[in-house]
C-alpha cells in the first residue's frame, strides 16, 4: 500500500479537529524551524498558508483541504497536486503571504517522501533533468551561502555531441580535411548519429541524451563507410594482383568516352601491411592498426586492456575470414564501441571525505577541451595529463586560461553559449513575408545573425561588463567582420579598385577581363584575383552608386557578397547609409540598445506576422530573472483575437482575464516595451493596423517585477529603460551565471552547487564583468572537477525498464 | 484537392507500388500452397498519427446526420447505403472495411497541441514543447508485442515533436513508447528507412555472407564487452549504457530472423530510387506509405506507426503555402482558403494516402482473403478533436478487416457524449483492441477522475465492438 494511504488517516484528524481560523496573513516566520516535520506540523502549515482560500465550497482551483480526506479515492492525487503547485511556485499566490523558505522546503521534502515512487514524483524528477526546469531550483539558497555541502557532479556518461561528430568528419578521420567546416569529401555519406533536439535554450545535458538502437544503426552504417573507404585502395591492389587490371571496356566512361579508372585514397600503412600480408598479422601490426583506428574515431590511444581485447577479436575474425575481413571487423567494433559514443566521467582514485572522486588527468584533458572546442585536447594538454601536471584545480586553471588566451585555437563553444542563451540565432527559422518587408527578405535573418555574432564576440574579446554591455550597448556592427584592420584593408582595396576602373570602359568588359587590367587589379588585393567581367561590372556599379551618393561603401566581395537591403531592419536606408569602416558604431542610441533590440533577437522572438510580446517577456522572465512560468494552461486557446482597428497591445487585453493574467502578468509587462519595434526589428513610433491606412501611436511602457531590488523594480517607460535596469540587477547577473553553469556542466544546478555559483558570480563581478573569469571559475570548480554517484532513486533519465527483461523478452519472442 | 497530375507525379517520383506487389503475391501464393491458414496469420497494424486534431463533425456521413444529431445517444449504423463524408471519398472502394468511431473522450490526457504519449498511452503527460514521461508502453507498442517480427515496431515520421522543424534522420516525436522510459525512434529520411528495412537482404554474394558471419562475431563481442563495462558503472549510468547494449542485442536477434526470410524481403523490397531523397512533404509521405506497405507485405514487421505530419508542416504542394498546419489550426486563412477548407484539403490528401496503402495491401492475397483483411489502419490525431484538443471527443477512422476480431468494419459508431450515460473513453477503446488481439488486460490506461467521481463506469473493453 502506498505510504500516503497509511499516513493520511493519521494526519487528517489533526486537520478536522482544529479551527481554520489561524490565518496565514501573519508572517513568513518559519513554523517548522529545524525540527523534523511531523503530521501535526504539516497540518499546521497547510492551515496557516492555504486554508484562507482553500476551505469551504467556493475554493479556487476546485480544491479544498477537506478533499484531502483519506477516504476520498482521489486524495493521493490531491496531495500530488499540492506538491506540484508548491514546487512549480504556483502557490501560494504572490499577493498572499508567502511561505518561509524553511517551511516550504520542509513541506516539499515531506511530500516528496510520502509520495515516493508515485508518478508525480517520478515525472517531477525527470523534468528537473531538463534545462527548461533549471529555474525551479531555489535561487536564493543557491546564492545566500546557506549551503555548506561541497560541490560535485554525478558520475556520468555523456553522449558525444552532434558538433563533435561534425568536427571529426571535418578533420577527416584519416582522410583529407573538409573545407569551411564541411565534412571531408571522403566522408560526405556519413550521417549524424548524435542528434539533439533542436529547440530554444540550452540543449546538451548529459542526463537526457542517450544512445539507443537508432544511434547504433547510424554508427554501424558510418563505421562501414569509413572502414571500407580506408581499406578500398589496398583491396583494389590485391584484386588487380590476382585478377589483373580491369579491362577497359568494363570501366565506366566519362563524357568524352574515356574510361574512368577507379581511384581510392591511400590505405593507411598500418592497415595495408595487414591486408597485403599472406600470413597472419603480427601482434605489433595489430596493435598499430588498433591504435590508428582509436586515434581517428575515439581520439585517444587505446589502453593496454583495450589493445588486448581488440587483438583477441582480430585474431578470432582473421581465423574465420582472413586478414582483410578480420581487420575490417575489428575496426568496425572500435568505431561502434562505447567510448566512440560516450564520454565517461566517473572520477578516479579513492573518494575524499565527501564521497567525491576527482576526474582522472585524461578525463580532465578531454573535459577542458570539450568545454571550449569540439576537438580532442591539443598536444600541450595531453602532455600535461601524461606528465602528471593536470591533477589540481590550479593545473586546470593554467590549461583553461591557456586555451582561452590562445587565439589560434578555435573555440566555437563560446559563441554557441550565447546562441543558446540569447537565442537570436533562431531568426532564420521564423518565416517572414517578403512583401511585408518591402525588400528581398532572403538571407536577411542570416546576415543579422552574423552581425549579432560579431557584436557578441566583440564584447567577449573586450571582456568588460560583458552581460551589461550586451544588454545596453548602443554600439552595433553592421556588415562587419569585427576586425577593423581587415575591414580597412578591404575597404581601401575596393576604393583603389574603383579609382583604377572608374575612367576605364568597364561597362563593356567581356567575361574575361583584358589581362592589362587584371594584372593591375590582382596586385591590389587577393579578392580581385578572379574578378571576371560580370563581377567587375557588378562591383563597379555599386561603387559608382556610392560615389555618386557621397557615401562610404560597405565591403562587398570577400566573405559578404550579398546586398545591403537587410540594413532596413536597423532603420538604415541603403541609399544613404555611409558604411563606417571602423566599428562598432553608435547606431541610434535613443532608440535601440543591446542585443535584445538587435533585429536578429527581435525576429527570433516574433511570430510570422507579428511581434510576440509573450515570448519576449517569457524570455526575460526565465533567462534574466531566473524565474519560472507555469506551462501553458492546457484548456486555453492561446490565440489573440483579430481586430483590424486595434494595436497588438490592445488585442492582448484578453489576457487580462483573471485565469490568464496569473501567468501573463509575468510576461506581458516585460515583452510589451518591445512594441517600439515591428516584427522585422524596425523601430517605429506608430503601429500599422491591419485596417488599411490606419495607425496608432506605439505604447512601449511596461513593468519590471522580480529583480528583488526596490530601486529597479517598477514601471518602465520604454525598452531602453527596461534594459538599463535589468543590466544593473544582481539577480540578472546571477541568472546569467546560472545559465553559464548549466551550459558548461551539462546539467541543472543542485543545491550543493551553491559554492560554485557564488564563486563564479564573485569572479565575474570582481573582475569587472569578465566572461573569461566567469568561465575559468566554473571550469576550475568542484562541480567541474569532482564526481560522485547519484543515489539510485534520483535517476530518471534512463528507463526503469532495463536490459535483461527486454533481452529475455526478445529471445522469448524469437522462440 | 489532389489533382491527377499531382497523383501521377507522386506515383512516378516516389516508387511505383505495382512492381512491388507482383513478387509478394507469388510469395503469398506459396504460403497458401504451404497450407498456412488465415487464422495463423499475424495481424498487422498501421497507426497513422496526424497533428492538429480531427474535427468530429467532418467525419459525419451527410445522410446519417439526422440519426446522429443527438449526441447523447449511442449510434451504431452500417455505412452501407450512405455516402462517406466528402473528404473520406478516397476510401469509398473500401467502404465495407472502413469504420468511423466517435464520441470517446480522453480527458485523462493532456489537452493542447499534443497529448504526446497520452494519445495512445491514456495518461496525462508533457508540456507545450516536451513530450513528458514515458509511463508505460503505448497501445501501438503493446499490440506490436503481440505480433513479434524482426522489426518489432517501425516508426516513420515526416517530422518530429509537435512543433519541431526537424525533418531528417532519427526523430523522437513523443508519441510511442515501447516500454516505460523507452521511446520508439522514428525515421524521417525515406532513403535511410529503405536501407534499414531492406538493406540486409539486398546483397548476398560470398563476401557479403562472410561479412554477415563476422558481424555476428562483432555483435557477440560488443554484447560481452558492454556487459563487462557495465560492471564498473554507477547504477544510473548502467541503465543508460543498458540502452546501448539493448540495441546490440536487438540487432543480433533481428539479424537471425531476417536471415531466415531474405528471399521474401528481396521479393518485396521496392526498387531503390533517387526519389527517396525527395524533400517535398507530400512525396515523402507517399514514400513512407510505400515503405509501410512493402514492410508489411514482406513480413519484416507487423506494426508501423506513421507520424504523418506535425503542426510546423506546410502543405505547399496542396496549394497551402502561406500557412503551416499551426496557422491553419489557429483559424488563419491560407491561400484564400478558410481554415475549414484548408483542413478539408489536408484531410482529403491524407485519405488519398491511406486509400493508396489500403489498395496495396488489398492487392496481396492472404489465405482466403487479402492482406487488408488482416490489417487495421488506425487514423487519429495526437490532439484529439481540435487543434488545441479539449479531448471531450477523440475521433478515429479505421480501415481494414481487423482480422474479423472486431465488429466495426463498415460501420459508423458514435458513443454518447461526455457526461451522458453510456459514454466511454479512449481507455475503453484501447482496452478493446488489446483484448481483441490477445492481451486480456482488464483496463488499459489511466481513469478520468471526473467521470469516476460521478460514478460513471469506465473500465474494460467496449463489449459491443468485440466479435
Amino acid at each position: 500500500m502506498h505510504r500516503l494511504f497509511i499516513l493520511l488517516p493519521l494526519l487528517f484528524p489533526y486537520w478536522l479537529g482544529q479551527s481554520a481560523s489561524h490565518c496565514a496573513a501573519q508572517s513568513p516566520v518559519p513554523i517548522v524551524g529545524n525540527a523534523p516535520l511531523t503530521n501535526k506540523l504539516v497540518n499546521g502549515l497547510l492551515k496557516a498558508h492555504c486554508s484562507d482560500c482553500h476551505s469551504g465550497s467556493e475554493s479556487p482551483g476546485d480544491f479544498t483541504l477537506e478533499s484531502l480526506n483519506s477516504e476520498e479515492e482521489t486524495a493521493p492525487e490531491k496531495w500530488g497536486h499540492i506538491f506540484h503547485v508548491l514546487v512549480t511556485n504556483q502557490m501560494p499566490p504572490s499577493q498572499a503571504d508567502s511561505f518561509s523558505i524553511t517551511d516550504k522546503k520542509a513541506l516539499v521534502h515531506w511530500l516528496e517522501k510520502q509520495l515516493q515512487g508515485s508518478d508525480i514524483i517520478r515525472e517531477w524528477r525527470q523534468k528537473m533533468l531538463y534545462p527548461e526546469y533549471g529555474n525551479y531550483v531555489d535561487h536564493t539558497s543557491l546564492f545566500d551561502g546557506s549551503v555548506s555541502e561541497f560541490a560535485w557532479s554525478p558520475s556520468r556518461l555523456w553522449k558525444k555531441s552532434p558538433t563533435m561528430f561534425d568536427s571529426m568528419t571535418n578533420r577527416g578521420m584519416g582522410f583529407r580535411a573538409g573545407q569551411n567546416g564541411a565534412p571531408s569529401s571522403e566522408l560526405n555519406k556519413l550521417k549524424q548519429p548524435f542528434t539533439i533536439e533542436d529547440k530554444a535554450g540550452l540543449k546538451d545535458f548529459a542526463a537526457i541524451t542517450m544512445a539507443d538502437s537508432a544511434t547504433l544503426s547510424t554508427m554501424l552504417r558510418n563505421a562501414e563507410t569509413l572502414v571500407d573507404r580506408h581499406l578500398a585502395q589496398a583491396l583494389h591492389e590485391i584484386r588487380i594482383a590476382s585478377e589483373g587490371p580491369i579491362p577497359e571496356d568494363q570501366l565506366p566512361k566519362d563524357k568524352k568516352g574515356n574510361p574512368i579508372r577507379p581511384r581510392f585514397p591511400a590505405t593507411p600503412p598500418e592497415f595495408k601491411v595487414i591486408l597485403l600480408s599472406s600470413t597472419a598479422a603480427t601482434e605489433p601490426q595489430i596493435k598499430n592498426a588498433i591504435t590508428r583506428m582509436f586515434q581517428w574515431v575515439i581520439e585517444r590511444d587505446p589502453t593496454t586492456a583495450e589493445i588486448e581485447k581488440y587483438s583477441q577479436l582480430c585474431r578470432e575474425c582473421t581465423t574465420k575470414g582472413g586478414n582483410a575481413e578480420g581487420l575490417r571487423t575489428t575496426l568496425l567494433a572500435i568505431a561502434v564501441s562505447p567510448p566512440a559514443v560516450y564520454r565517461t566521467e566517473l572520477g578516479q582514485g579513492p573518494a575524499d571525505e565527501h564521497g567525491r572522486r576527482i576526474l582522472s588527468p585524461a578525463n580532465l584533458a578531454f573535459s577542458i577541451a570539450y568545454a571550449l572546442t569540439d576537438e580532442k585536447p591539443d598536444n600541450a594538454l595531453i602532455s600535461s595529463a601524461i606528465s602528471g601536471k593536470l591533477k589540481t584545480s590550479k593545473d586546470v586553471r593554467r590549461e583553461v586560461e591557456r586555451y582561452w588566451d590562445d587565439s589560434t585555437i578555435p573555440k566555437p563553444r563560446i559563441l554557441r553559449f550565447f546562441h543558446e542563451f540569447f537565442g537570436y540565432n533562431a531568426a532564420p527559422g521564423v518565416f517572414k513575408d517578403t512583401a511585408r518587408f518591402g525588400k528581398d527578405y532572403r538571407k536577411v535573418p542570416e546576415r543579422l545573425v552574423e552581425d549579432a555574432d560579431t557584436l557578441v564576440m566583440h564584447h567577449v574579446k573586450q571582456d568588460k561588463n560583458v552581460l551589461a554591455e550586451l544588454l545596453t550597448t548602443d554600439q552595433y556592427f553592421v556588415s562587419h567582420s569585427g576586425d577593423n584592420d581587415q575591414e580597412r584593408e578591404i575597404h581601401d582595396a575596393l576604393q583603389e579598385f574603383y579609382d583604377y576602373y572608374k575612367d576605364k570602359p568597364w561597362r563593356d568588359f567581356p567575361y574575361k577581363v583584358p589581362e592589362e587590367h587584371m594584372s593591375r587589379v590582382r596586385t591590389i588585393h587577393k579578392i580581385f584575383r578572379h574578378a571576371n567581367g560580370n563581377v567587375t561590372k557588378r562591383w563597379m556599379k555599386y561603387l559608382e552608386q556610392c560615389d555618386v551618393a557621397g557615401i562610404s561603401h560597405m565591403p562587398l566581395g570577400g566573405t559578404r557578397s550579398s546586398g545591403r537591403d537587410y540594413i532596413h531592419t536597423y532603420n538604415l536606408d541603403e541609399k544613404s547609409f555611409s558604411f563606417p569602416v571602423t566599428q562598432p558604431f553608435s547606431l541610434a542610441p535613443e532608440k535601440r540598445i543591446g542585443i535584445l533590440m538587435h533585429p536578429a533577437w527581435l525576429i527570433a522572438h516574433s511570430l510570422n506576422l507579428d511581434n510576440d510580446p509573450v515570448r519576449r517577456g517569457k524570455w526575460i522572465r526565465e533567462r534574466l530573472l531566473a524565474d519560472t512560468i507555469p506551462e501553458l494552461p492546457i484548456t486555453v486557446d492561446a490565440s489573440i483575437p483579430e481586430d483590424h482597428h486595434k494595436t497588438l497591445r490592445e488585442r492582448f487585453t484578453v489576457t487580462r482575464h483573471e485565469d490568464c493574467w496569473r501567468c501573463h502578468v509575468k510576461m506581458n509587462p516585460l515583452g510589451m516595451p518591445f512594441e517600439s519595434f515591428d516584427d522585422f526589428g524596425r523601430h517605429r513610433k506608430n503601429e500599422k493596423l491591419t485596417a488599411k491606412g490606419e495607425t496608432k501611436p506605439v505604447d512601449s511602457t511596461g513593468e519590471l517585477v522580480g529583480t528583488g531590488d526596490g530601486e529597479l523594480d517598477g514601471d518602465v517607460s520604454n525598452p531602453l529603460d527596461l534594459m538599463h535596469r535589468l543590466a544593473k540587477s544582481t539577480r540578472v547577473r546571477q541568472s546569467f551565471v546560472r545559465h553559464a553553469f548549466r551550459y558548461w556542466m551539462g546539467r541543472n544546478e543542485m543545491p550543493s552547487d551553491s559554492q560554485t555559483l557564488i564563486n563564479a558570480d564573485r569572479a565575474y563581478e570582481q573582475s569587472g564583468g569578465s566572461f573569461r573569469a566567469l568561465v575559468v571559475s566554473l571550469l576550475t570548480s568542484d562541480s567541474f572537477l569532482y564526481r560522485k554517484p547519484l543515489p539510485q532513486q534520483q535517476t530518471a533519465a534512463a528507463s526503469s525498464t532495463i536490459v535483461p527483461p527486454l533481452a529475455s523478452q526478445l529471445r522469448k519472442q524469437q522462440q | 484537392m489532389m489533382n491527377s497530375t499531382r497523383r501521377q507525379f507522386l506515383r512516378t517520383t516516389a516508387f511505383g507500388s505495382s512492381s512491388l506487389l507482383l513478387q509478394p503475391m507469388l510469395q503469398r501464393f506459396k504460403l497458401e500452397a504451404a497450407g498456412i491458414e488465415r487464422s495463423k496469420m499475424p495481424h498487422r497494424f498501421v497507426f497513422v498519427m496526424k497533428s492538429s486534431g480531427i474535427i468530429p463533425e467532418r467525419l459525419e456521413p451527410p445522410t446519417l446526420k439526422a440519426s446522429i444529431d443527438d449526441r447523447s445517444l449511442m449510434v451504431n449504423e452500417s455505412l452501407a447505403g450512405h455516402d462517406l463524408p466528402a473528404t473520406l471519398k478516397p476510401l469509398e472502394p473500401f467502404k465495407d472495411q472502413v469504420a468511423i468511431v466517435q464520441g470517446l473522450s480522453g480527458k485523462m490526457c493532456r489537452p493542447g497541441h499534443s497529448s504526446w504519449f497520452g494519445a495512445m498511452g491514456v495518461y496525462k503527460t508533457g508540456g507545450e514543447h516536451n513530450s513528458g514521461v514515458l509511463l508505460r508502453a503505448t497501445a501501438d507498442a503493446e499490440l506490436a508485442r503481440l505480433f513479434p517480427s524482426p522489426f518489432q515496431h517501425v516508426g516513420l515520421a515526416l517530422r518530429g515533436k509537435v512543433m519541431s522543424k526537424e525533418i531528417e534522420g532519427t526523430l523522437y516525436p513523443g508519441i510511442t513508447a515501447v516500454a516505460p522510459g523507452r521511446e520508439l525512434p522514428f525515421q524521417a529520411s525515406p532513403d535511410i528507412a529503405y536501407q534499414q528495412l531492406f538493406g540486409s537482404a539486398l546483397s548476398a554474394d560470398e563476401k557479403a555472407q562472410m561479412q554477415y558471419d563476422l558481424k555476428s562475431n562483432l555483435l557477440d563481442f560488443m554484447v560481452r564487452d558492454i556487459g563487462n563495462l557495465n560492471q564498473s558503472l554507477p547504477a544510473n549510468e548502467r541503465e543508460k549504457m543498458g540502452h546501448y547494449l539493448n540495441a546490440f542485442e536487438e540487432l543480433k536477434i533481428r539479424r537471425q530472423r531476417l536471415a531466415s526470410m531474405s528471399d521474401q524481403i528481396r521479393d518485396s523490397a521496392p526498387e531503390y530510387s533517387e526519389r527517396f531523397s525527395a524533400k517535398q512533404n507530400t512525396i515523402r509521405q507517399q514514400a513512407h506509405i510505400d515503405l509501410t506497405a512493402a514492410a508489411l507485405i514482406s513480413g519484416i514487421t507487423n506494426v508501423v506507426t506513421l507520424r504523418l505530419d506535425n503542426i510546423s508542416t506546410s502543405y505547399a504542394q496542396l496549394g497551402l503555402s502561406e500557412k503551416t498546419v499551426h496557422g491553419i489550426g489557429h483559424q488563419e486563412t491560407c491561400n484564400g482558403k478558410s481554415p475549414e477548407e484548408a483542413r478539408d484539403i489536408i484531410r482529403l490528401h491524407h485519405m488519398e494516402l491511406l486509400a493508396d496503402l489500403a489498395a496495396q495491401l488489398k492487392a496481396v492475397p492472404e489465405a482466403d482473403g487479402t492482406l487488408l483483411d488482416n490489417t487495421s489502419i488506425i487514423y487519429l490525431s495526437d490532439s484529439g478533436n481540435e487543434h488545441h484538443g479539449n479531448l471531450s471527443e477523440w475521433p478515429y477512422v479505421v480501415i481494414g478487416g481487423n482480422g474479423g476480431r472486431l465488429n466495426i468494419a463498415g460501420r459508423y459508431l458514435q458513443y454518447p457524449s461526455y457526461g451522458n450515460d453510456g459514454h466511454r473513453t479512449i481507455g475503453n477503446w484501447w482496452t478493446t483492441w488489446l483484448n481483441a488481439f490477445g492481451n486480456p488486460i482488464e483496463h488499459y490506461g489511466n481513469l478520468d477522475l471526473t467521470l469516476q467521481k460521478n460514478g460513471m463506469p469506465q473500465t474494460g473493453p467496449l463489449q459491443q465492438l468485440l466479435a
